[in-house]
């Protein structure tokens, strides 16, 4: 009788490790699994944000692709990269440029002031940095999270 | 039934309910796996193509080629040029062909990764003679 008390002692023991036992790993996967999740959306999104910004600089330069049509503007702290319009009967410029951590875009005729509160938000980043030097166009954009995605542009028709 | 025999089923139920979901891990973990891999991948072929055709904007810009490449880093290895990067390799052949009044230059840029190509950019210029250096 006392072996077979002793027994279900350890059988019920054996039942309660095996739980926690249980438990335990299934805690460690569930941490582990969402650790990986959130890696690799962040990863993501991180490069879902650097297409979105070179895509965006890209695009509005090819779209203006002529001769001294690329230029960087300096003001009040702010570098914006100008793509004058000179296609239409009157000179529009387009200034591309950061501020307040916005990629901010401002369409403004050549006479009127450049204001960089008054321009429209893109998409989230810290900086902007441009230089044009003969037909290409080097832009460097820090995005929130401090990382700098630097590329080049060349012009296309005006080589 | 007895203690023990409730016992027995207990530890049964409980040992088919571990079988169970250490099943299901492995397929959860597996996909985790799958999915990291891939967005490491996406990335990686993301930061070549924007490589390639940064590369592949300033040749446009200089027109001479070879000197572009040689200060972008590349060096002429086996008849092309090679610029290993940590993840990935840059690779740009060019030519040059006579085409009427000018030169015709053309440039391949493209990215490998463990030796295979994963995008190739071509670059194309017409130079005509008076302009040509």
């Amino acid at each position: 009788m006392k072996t077979q008390n002793g027994g279900h002692a350890i059988s019920g023991a054996f039942v309660f490790l095996l739980l926690g036992v249980f438990a335990l790993f299934s805690t460690l996967l569930v941490l582990l699994c969402a650790q990986a999740y959130r890696n690799t959306v962040d990863q993501t999104a991180r490069h879902r944000d650097e297409r979105i910004l070179q895509s965006f600089v890209r695009n509005a330069l090819r779209a203006e692709d002529a001769e001294n049509a690329f230029d960087v503007y300096e003001a009040d702290g702010v570098t914006a990269l100008t793509v004058t319009d000179t296609r239409e009967t009157g000179e529009n410029v387009r200034y591309i440029y950061c501020d307040g951590g916005m990629l901010r875009e401002s369409f403004l005729k050549v006479k009127e002031t450049f204001d960089p509160a008054a321009g429209e938000a893109v998409c989230p980043a810290s900086s902007l940095t441009a230089e044009v030097i003969g037909g290409l166009v080097r832009v460097q954009i820090t995005g929130t999270d401090g990382r700098a995605y630097a590329f080049s542009i060349a012009h296309r028709c005006a080589w | 039934m007895g203690k023990s025999s409730r016992l027995n089923t207990l530890l049964v139920e409980i040992l088919i309910a571990v079988l169970f979901f250490a099943l299901a891990s492995t397929v959860v973990l597996e996909s985790f796996v799958a999915a990291r891999s891939q967005s490491r991948l996406a990335a990686l072929y993301d930061e070549a193509a924007a490589d390639v055709q940064n590369v592949a904007d300033e040749l446009y810009a200089s027109g001479d080629y070879d000197s572009a490449l040689e200060s972008a880093g590349f060096a002429f290895e086996n008849g092309g040029w090679r610029l290993p990067r940590e993840q990935y390799t840059l690779l740009a052949a060019t030519m040059e062909e006579n085409a009427g009044a000018g030169k015709l230059v053309t440039a391949g840029i493209s990215a490998a990764v463990e030796g295979k190509l994963i995008i190739t950019v071509p670059v194309t210029l017409y130079i005509p003679w008076e302009v040509a250096p």
